[in-house]
């Protein structure tokens, strides 16, 4: 191999790379948020999932990246929201919520994914480029202004157990499994 | 007396109402999921009812039911000392792989009964190796098992599949998979039936960690190990061996229904299987509410409706993931059924209190 083929072949790994790690990355931007308020989020996988989908139909049927954009976020949203709403205001453990979040997610996606396109999957959507795959945010947090929210709030109640006051000093940590 | 007595009671049966209304409620949304992509939710949960309670349907049930059985009641053991075994998958991978490879080896040299003990041994081995590396770091180094034995699962995955198309793979075959066991080298059936005999492992498995926790001294460290881990600390508890002795005995039940698949149903050990068992049976033991009796019908209704996503598929050409939906359901209205049974228990003791006050 000459020289510019080892340059040439190393640019596009890297390149490659770097488009991989962008869904990893947001999600797990989003996650260190959750994790440092003391949230585990098992169910990433499947709001990741739900919000790709999300994403990819809207784009597909509407030809704008940017709606699709919107809808995985929406959707990652709406997931967040419910995580929330099941293990901090409800109290259920989040070790349950995480998990049934996944398997609904996963299954969700697949059943919709099957009904819409059958077998035959439509590779890309108008727009996007072929290497890159559409991938979503699943996470509120992994937006500036959301971390920026929860460096004001939620750190804090992941650090010290002392400093949980009000509602987030209820949620139970995902160690003792439910009776 | 009797006012106090009335409200224990009633709350003893209420974590089962929970269950039942979290199976029901995803039957009602899995219902709409079905109406939304065109399909006859009552044609679709006909067509389950009917060749799932049928001859056919129960004979195939029972043969989906050990895995889940003893997967299930591995988890049990591990949830009760309070330690997430969530590795189950790669463990199960781990186990299958072996069994595959030794299983084969073995047949027609050894006697059939010498044959499965040992394939079986192996497969329960495998597991718990997969759960030795978790478990160390637990113990020594403090690190959550959460993560680990998730991130465990990975590298089963790819390491089993490496393995399979590589140094184990059969050379007489294109497909990436073990060498066949002999028809005769099987799990036998149990007599007048199809099922084979793994169907009394998984009963045997349940019955064996119902009674350790239920009636000895181990079961009883574990489970208090579950409820305070400073308490067993404080007892003089060995804290670490106990979890060590529950992560491996989960990651080895699980080892072991890998062999059950290998030796019962498949044959042989393909690449890229993955039957998932995990997540199902967490669905499984929470729905359960952690009690070893319980497991039971709901890992037959597990089996059930594994073999219902087949039957719907083939029949009524609905997606086989509708069953992963219906169980991630479950579990997300059991979290909503258990938060209100919270609500109704708290409000019953406040009313008691009141009563109480009154008197």
């Amino acid at each position: 191999m000459s020289g510019g083929e080892v340059q040439s072949f190393l640019t596009t790994l890297l390149g490659s790379a770097l488009v991989a790690s962008a869904p990893l990355t947001l999600a797990s931007l989003g996650e260190t948020v959750g994790e440092r308020a003391g949230l585990l989020n098992l169910g990433l996988e499947g709001v990741m999932l739900s919000g790709a989908l999300a994403g990819f139909v809207v784009a597909l049927g509407s030809g704008s990246l940017w709606l699709g954009l919107l809808a995985g976020l929406a959707i990652g949203l709406a997931f967040g929201l419910l995580f929330a709403l099941l293990t901090v205001h409800l109290r259920v453990d989040q070790v349950v919520v995480g998990l049934g979040l996944t398997i609904f997610g996963g299954g969700l996606t697949g059943f919709l994914f099957r009904d819409l396109y059958g077998r035959q999957f439509p590779t890309s959507c108008p727009g996007c480029r072929s290497s890159a795959r559409p991938s979503s945010p699943s996470r509120c947090s992994s937006t500036p202004p959301g971390r920026w929210w929860c460096r004001s709030r939620c750190c804090s109640v992941g650090r010290a157990s002392a400093s949980r006051r009000g509602r987030w000093a209820r949620t139970p940590s995902p160690r003792t499994p439910p009776g | 007396m009797s006012a106090t007595r009335a409200p224990i009671r009633a709350a003893a049966a209420a974590p089962l109402a929970s269950s039942l209304l979290a199976v029901v409620g995803a039957l009602a949304a899995g219902a709409v999921a079905l109406a939304l992509i065109g399909k006859d939710p009552l044609q679709a949960y006909g067509l389950l009812l009917g060749r799932g309670l049928s001859t056919f349907g129960v004979t195939e049930t029972l043969i989906k039911l050990p895995p889940l059985l003893l997967v299930s009641a591995g988890l049990l053991l591990t949830l009760r000392a309070g330690v997430w075994n969530i590795g189950i998958d790669g463990q199960f991978l781990v186990g299958a792989l072996l069994v595959g490879v030794v299983a084969p080896a073995l047949a027609g040299r050894v006697p059939l009964a010498l044959l499965l003990v040992v394939s079986g041994a192996v497969g329960f081995l495998a597991g718990a190796l997969w759960g030795v590396i978790p478990a160390l770091l637990k113990v020594r180094y403090g690190l959550n098992e959460i993560i680990t034995t998730i991130m465990m699962n990975y590298v089963a995955v790819y390491l089993t599949s490496w393995l399979v198309k590589g140094p184990f793979k059969d050379p007489t075959v294109v497909p990436p998979q073990t060498r066949l066991i002999p028809r005769a080298d099987r799990l036998p059936a149990i007599p007048f039936t199809r099922v084979h005999v793994g169907l009394l492992a998984g009963l045997a498995a349940l019955a064996l960690v119902g009674y350790l926790l239920r009636s000895t001294v181990l079961g009883f460290r574990l489970r208090m190990l579950g409820q305070s881990r400073r308490a067993a600390a404080h007892a003089g508890m060995a804290v670490g061996r106990l979890t060590a002795v529950a992560l491996l005995a989960s990651a080895g039940f699980a080892g072991l229904a890998g062999a059950n698949d290998v030796l019962g149903v498949k044959g042989l050990f393909q690449g890229e299987w993955n039957p998932g068992y995990g997540l199902t049976a967490f669905a499984l033991v929470f729905l359960a509410r952690l009690r070893a009796l319980w497991l039971l019908p709901f890992a037959y209704l597990f089996a059930f409706l594994l073999l219902g996503g087949d039957i719907m598929a083939r029949s009524a050409g609905i997606p086989t993931y509708f069953v992963d939906l219906l169980e991630g359901l479950m579990l997300l209205f059991f979290a909503v059924a258990v938060a209100l049974e919270r609500l109704q228990a708290r409000r019953a003791a406040r009313s008691l209190a009141q009563g109480g006050g009154a008197e």
